[in-house]
């Protein structure tokens, strides 16, 4: 198993023949056949097979994530390169993961300075698919992962499984005009050719000009657990909150497209969030009508980037803690050739290095500890 | 924390220090846990980065003077009649400049 990134994998992803070398596909498919059909699994499960040097890890179905990361560790080899999940959460569960340990709880707990100080508003509780790429057994990867939900759709299931790889000709983005680091970020994202970094509030809906929307893109803006459909900036003057892009947004055809969110709930594809998720509770896959995320993959993004759960950032352009970190290494990943999955992946492992970025109170640090597990790479992303 | 401050340097902002609500016992017991401290995290990937050089090469060590900060929710006087916007979490330091925000 490759420890990380090199040139040769540098060189498979350029390589269309080797693009898929050596990555495991894993998907329930009795669950799977029930989200888009009988004859629509046949097809995605016959196009997975005819993907050369990969492998289908088709497991039983199960609600207990540790389940089925155990059943497919039984298939990694030394060469497996990483790991694409077929379906939604319901398909191929999520790890409700508490992100405090014991000793950061009491830390926390025991902290004068941290007395009647808010909380996360996550209780840090997200949902996580990284214990599919864990062969450690504690719960940080060793391989990328990435995750296909199904959406209820066989089309977005299709389209998402041959989205080819991002090109590096365009580049968009919004950021909320309270946020000024995410320039630091945009002027890190390659390009070739068009470069626009809209700001709210003077970007909304309606000024968003779709056949932008390509290429690398990238969002600073506000998200929402029980809204998927739209992001939201906040007013320059006064305060408050400005809509800034919607589901609307996302054109019809998104190919060799990138998408990189640092908003809130970005890549929740299912509800309830995880902090809410009480046992036995049914998961409620979102569709690409409820969902820019996967409005993104339906369009044919090749990946959306996003947190599960709230996210966190700095104010200043100056400053280097929270998701900023997070959102440099990963354009880097973009810049230096890696495919999204990988770019994620290490920018995540650089992440883990440098916690707490500076910070010292505990429930900061715990803040940084939520951000490396909640990012999530949805879509193919290789 | 001198909420008066915060409240002449953020004008229109409501603030307050109600705690957000915990997930519920069955939940916590539900979910699985990580037993990794902040150390685990540092060295896990450490060699590899070490060997390849960082991606990003942007400084990430300075330490914050953040023992002062107060993270409070953070919610506009003014109601949006198009969208609901729920209160957000903003962190802020003695003298009441917010320097850090959800989302």
């Amino acid at each position: 198993m490759s420890e990380s990134t090199t040139v040769e994998d540098k060189k498979s992803n350029q390589d269309p023949s080797r693009r898929f070398e050596n990555l495991i596909f894993l998907t329930s498919s009795a669950k799977l056949r029930k989200n888009i059909g009988e004859a629509e699994t046949d097809k995605v499960i016959s196009y997975i097979k005819s993907i050369p040097n990969t492998k289908l890890v088709d497991i039983p179905v199960t609600d207990k994530a540790e389940e089925a990361a155990k059943q497919l560790r039984k298939n990694f080899a030394s060469s497996t390169k990483g790991v694409v999940i077929v379906g939604g959460y319901d398909v191929v569960p999520s790890v409700q993961l508490n992100v405090l340990s014991e000793k950061l709880l009491n830390e926390i707990e025991n902290d004068s300075e941290s007395e009647g100080e808010d909380w996360d508003i996550d209780d840090f509780i997200v949902w996580s698919d990284d214990i599919y790429g864990d062969t450690e057994g504690d719960l940080l990867p060793e391989l990328p992962v990435s995750r296909i939900p199904d959406g209820k759709n066989p089309e977005l299931v299709l389209t998402a499984l041959k989205a080819p790889l991002p090109k590096v000709l365009d580049k968009y983005g919004v950021r909320n005009i309270k946020r000024p680091f995410a320039i630091d970020v945009f002027k890190k994202i390659p390009f070739s050719a068009e470069k626009i970094l809209e700001v709210s509030e003077q970007c909304s809906p309606k000024d968003v000009k779709g056949k932008s929307v390509k290429g690398t893109v990238y969002f600073m803006l506000h998200g929402h657990d029980h809204d998927a459909t739209r992001f939201t900036g906040e007013l320059g003057t006064r305060s408050g909150y400005y809509e800034a892009f919607d589901i609307y947004n996302v054109p019809q055809n998104c190919n060799e497209t990138v998408v990189f969110s640092g908003c809130c709930y970005g890549a929740l594809v299912a509800l309830p969030k995880a902090d809410r998720r009480e046992p036995g509770m049914t998961i409620r896959s979102r569709t690409h009508e409820q969902s820019i995320a996967l409005a993104f993959l339906r369009a044919g993004a090749n990946a959306f980037i996003g947190c599960t759960g709230a996210h966190y950032s700095p104010r200043m352009q100056n400053e280097n803690f929270f998701g900023k970190p997070m959102h440099l290494s990963f354009w880097n990943g973009i810049q230096n050739k890696l495919s999204p999955a990988e770019a994620l992946f290490e920018a995540k492992k650089e992440y883990a290095t440098k916690i707490p970025h500076g910070l010292t109170k505990a429930i900061y640090k715990a803040i940084e500890v939520k951000i490396l597990h909640q990012f999530t790479c949805i879509g193919l992303g290789w | 924390m001198d909420l008066k401050k915060v409240e002449k340097k953020n004008p229109g902002w409501q603030f307050s220090q109600k705690i957000s609500k915990r997930a519920s016992k069955t939940v916590l017991d539900a979910a699985t846990q990580t037993n990794l401290d902040i150390d685990a995290y540092n060295m896990k990937y450490a060699k590899q980065i070490k060997s390849k050089k960082a991606l990003s090469d942007t400084p990430g060590k300075t330490k914050l003077n953040d023992k002062k900060w107060r993270m409070m929710k953070k919610e506009s006087k003014y109601k949006s009649t198009d969208s609901l916007e729920d209160p957000k979490t903003g962190f802020y330091d003695a003298e009441g400049n917010e320097v850090a925000s959800q989302g």
